[in-house]
């Protein structure tokens, strides 16, 4: 990339992160993030705030000018600034030592490095060198984004192909082509690579808050030894961007559980609710999210109902307000418009084509497709395997919280893709194509990761 | 070295024990030689795809099934020591943790081969797109001559921008449906999916036998690329209002 157009791109994509920035900041006024894991979380929010400023713009017909389409991201920053620094000079945020440990030098950091650098240098290279090739981005996300920054709007939405599919690609994708002056094949694909690493960081971080810098960089490297997750983070397919919104969400409600920072659940709030205008299943991860956090309420015997209803709407209203806005808006501009229902094989949350005929033969014949993908295919390295074997240690399981909170996600994740699969039309595409089984797993398999280290080298045996 | 380090350095030692045996095993299997069998290893365990990558299958069996047998040999070689009363080996440790250890230590072996696989993939693509344009390396990559096509074609209709492809291609199934949207892609804003319902005012003639017999009466040729592959526009009416 040459020197002018790494600047532009810089500088286009500094817009929303120092927006999210600024906001996580003003939500959180007690605790000081590393400003790696604020500038990932800033990244994550500042794009989900982009993609939902356009359908903004798209439900009111405004067409995407280069003022309107930036207007938030320059006055969020300018009015929030004067505020955070005021509010630092009188109360100075505790420092990052409160709830990361402290750590050592260990030999073996240098050679766990070694691995990640070969993987993310392979990530970057990969990504910014092949265009836009993939079955997907061209025939339907990245094709839309094309359509939309030729419009200048989003028009034409309706009369694109699978257009039940949310728009949270095509708006970033559209929002970073209008401010660059040009659709560029290659730059384009800059938000896969940044949504992977990104999760990475964070998935850094999480680990930090529970176990040694060493058990840290070992999660990071059992995620990059996934095949699978290598080559999605360098093509333009959308299920890394869900895998971070979807597995953030999880992680920073088990977060703000453990260290209690409101921030944290109201940033899982938005993250749930921006997983559900990435793909459709979001939708169904926007549930399970909620059921998550009414069990960590359930287990918070200390606190009043008054409360746990407090805490409750602070995650529910920006999730519930995303998503909801997204529905209505599909379904007045697609839904009642569309003269041609979804065919039987095209994946619509309007018309699955829900069936209870020979629930048991399907269910064991999806299970066996699982168990032939998770452990011998080239997808996942032998991750799965790890995590097998670590959940014997089931006493290590029962004393901490954060594990266990973990293995719930990963009870609703399975229980909902199992009935998702069983008793849908999405049963033909596991069983008779390979199409979308490898996907859904990419999207909660950092949670293993996770899990394997926590249960294995967690500092906090006694949580509760 | 604490005695929990030693005990990992002979768990790591038994693990490349079982590693050993696995390979000798493998390659006397194959009849074959280290080096073709390692050379195989490299070339064949990075074979991307976007839904999934098929398992690499050595000796008839998935590979990952050799990590798995790796890290079983390794535990039982490990808890016959620990129950081995002359030998000082293992004895706090619980069977489980020489199981995940065994483990770890088989990802070790797993993440060195796919180092060098990465490495590999890394060079050959290195070398096929380096000092390229985005314009060559779409060239060299799959479907490059579409590509060129649709390139050439989007700059000539530039001022007929609603398209309708006409091909022999099979659109309803791979690769022909592939080609026709990654034709739409690289054509638009020429418009050949109908996205913007606007009429017809020039026609794709792609991959097409006897090209020229299909360009209808009211259409006249822009250009004519091969046999098969022709760029045709409307005719404009004499007496149509300007």
């Amino acid at each position: 990339m040459p020197l002018n157009d790494t600047l532009n791109v810089l500088i286009i994509l500094a817009l929303p992160t120092i927006s999210g920035l600024c906001l996580i900041w003003s939500m959180n006024k007690t605790h000081q993030l590393p400003w790696p894991l604020a500038v990932t979380l800033g990244f994550g929010l500042g794009t989900g705030l982009v993609a939902q400023w356009l359908l903004i713009l798209s439900i009111f017909h405004l067409p995407f000018s280069f003022f309107l389409i930036n207007l938030p991201f320059l006055v969020i920053p300018i009015l929030l600034c004067g505020r955070i620094l005021v509010q630092r000079r009188r109360t100075p945020p505790a420092p990052l030592i409160e709830w990361a440990k402290k750590s050592t030098n260990n030999p073996v950091d240098y050679a766990l490095l070694s691995f990640i650098f070969i993987f993310v240098f392979f990530i970057l290279w990969r990504a910014m060198n092949v265009p836009v090739v993939d079955w997907d981005a061209i025939s339907t996300e990245v094709f839309r984004a094309k359509i939309f920054f030729y419009s200048q709007s989003a028009h034409y939405y309706s009369s694109t192909s699978h257009n039940t599919y949310p728009l949270h690609m095509p708006f970033v994708q559209t929002w970073f082509s209008l401010n660059l002056g040009e659709f560029h094949e290659q730059y384009v694909k800059i938000f896969y690579p940044l949504y992977s690493l990104s999760f990475v960081l964070f998935l850094y971080y999480f680990l930090r808050c529970f176990c040694s810098r060493t058990s840290s960089l070992l999660g990071v490297v059992l995620l990059l030894s996934s095949n699978f997750y290598v080559y999605h983070s360098c093509a333009a397919y959308r299920d890394i961007t869900i895998m971070y919104y979807n597995c953030a969400a999880i992680l920073l409600l088990v977060l703000w559980h453990c260290r209690g920072i409101r921030m944290f659940l109201i940033l899982a709030g938005l993250f749930s609710g921006f997983s559900s205008f990435v793909k459709l299943e979001g939708t169904g991860y926007l549930l399970n999210h909620v059921l998550l956090l009414l069990i960590i309420l359930s287990t918070m015997r200390a606190e009043s109902n008054r409360e746990k209803l407090r805490h409750f709407f602070f995650f529910l209203t920006p999730a519930g307000i995303i998503c909801l806005t997204y529905h209505l808006f599909q379904y007045f501009e697609v839904i009642l418009k569309r003269s041609v229902t979804a065919s039987q094989m095209e994946a619509d949350l309007y018309n699955l084509h829900v069936t209870f005929s020979n629930v048991l033969p399907r269910a064991v014949s999806i299970i066996l497709k699982y168990v032939d993908n998770m452990f011998f295919s080239f997808n996942w390295n032998i991750v799965w395997f790890l995590l097998i074997i670590s959940l014997f240690n089931t006493k290590t399981i029962v004393k901490q919280m954060a594990t266990k909170l973990m293995l719930i996600a990963f009870l609703l994740y399975f229980g909902m893709y199992l009935a998702g699969f069983t008793l849908t039309k999405h049963y033909y595409w596991v069983i008779e194509t390979n199409t979308i089984l490898s996907r859904a797993l990419l999207q909660i398999f950092p949670l293993a990761c996770i899990l394997i280290i926590l249960i294995n080298f967690s500092e906090e045996k006694s949580a509760s | 070295m604490t005695s929990r380090t030693k005990e990992n350095a002979v768990l790591l030692l038994i693990t490349l024990t079982s590693l050993v045996i696995v390979i000798i095993y493998l390659v006397n299997r194959a009849h074959g030689t280290y080096q073709g069998f390692f050379s195989y290893l490299i070339e064949n365990s990075y074979r991307p795809h976007i839904n999934e990558m098929k398992p690499l299958i050595v000796g008839g069996r998935p590979l990952y099934t050799y990590y798995y047998s790796i890290v079983l040999i390794s535990f039982i070689l490990a808890v016959t020591l620990k129950r081995l009363p002359s030998i000082p080996l293992f004895k706090l440790r619980s069977p489980q943790s020489l199981l995940v250890t065994s483990g770890f230590f088989a990802l070790v072996l797993s993440l060195g081969l796919q180092s060098f696989t990465y490495v590999n993939a890394f060079t050959k693509e290195y070398r096929g797109l380096r000092g390229k344009s985005l314009h060559e390396r779409q060239l060299i990559l799959n479907y490059g001559k579409v590509y060129q096509f649709a390139r050439h074609a989007r700059l000539l209709l530039k001022d007929h921008p609603s398209a309708q492809l006409i091909t022999d291609m099979d659109i309803t199934t791979d690769p022909g449906m592939y080609i026709r949207n990654f034709l739409a892609y690289h054509l638009y804003p020429v418009d050949m999916r109908n996205i913007r319902g606007e009429p017809v005012d020039n026609l794709i003639i792609f991959r097409k036998k006897n090209a020229l017999q299909s360009v209808p009466e009211d259409f006249e040729i822009l250009e004519q690329i091969d046999e098969e592959n022709i760029i045709a526009v409307k005719k404009r009416v004499n007496n149509a209002p300007q």
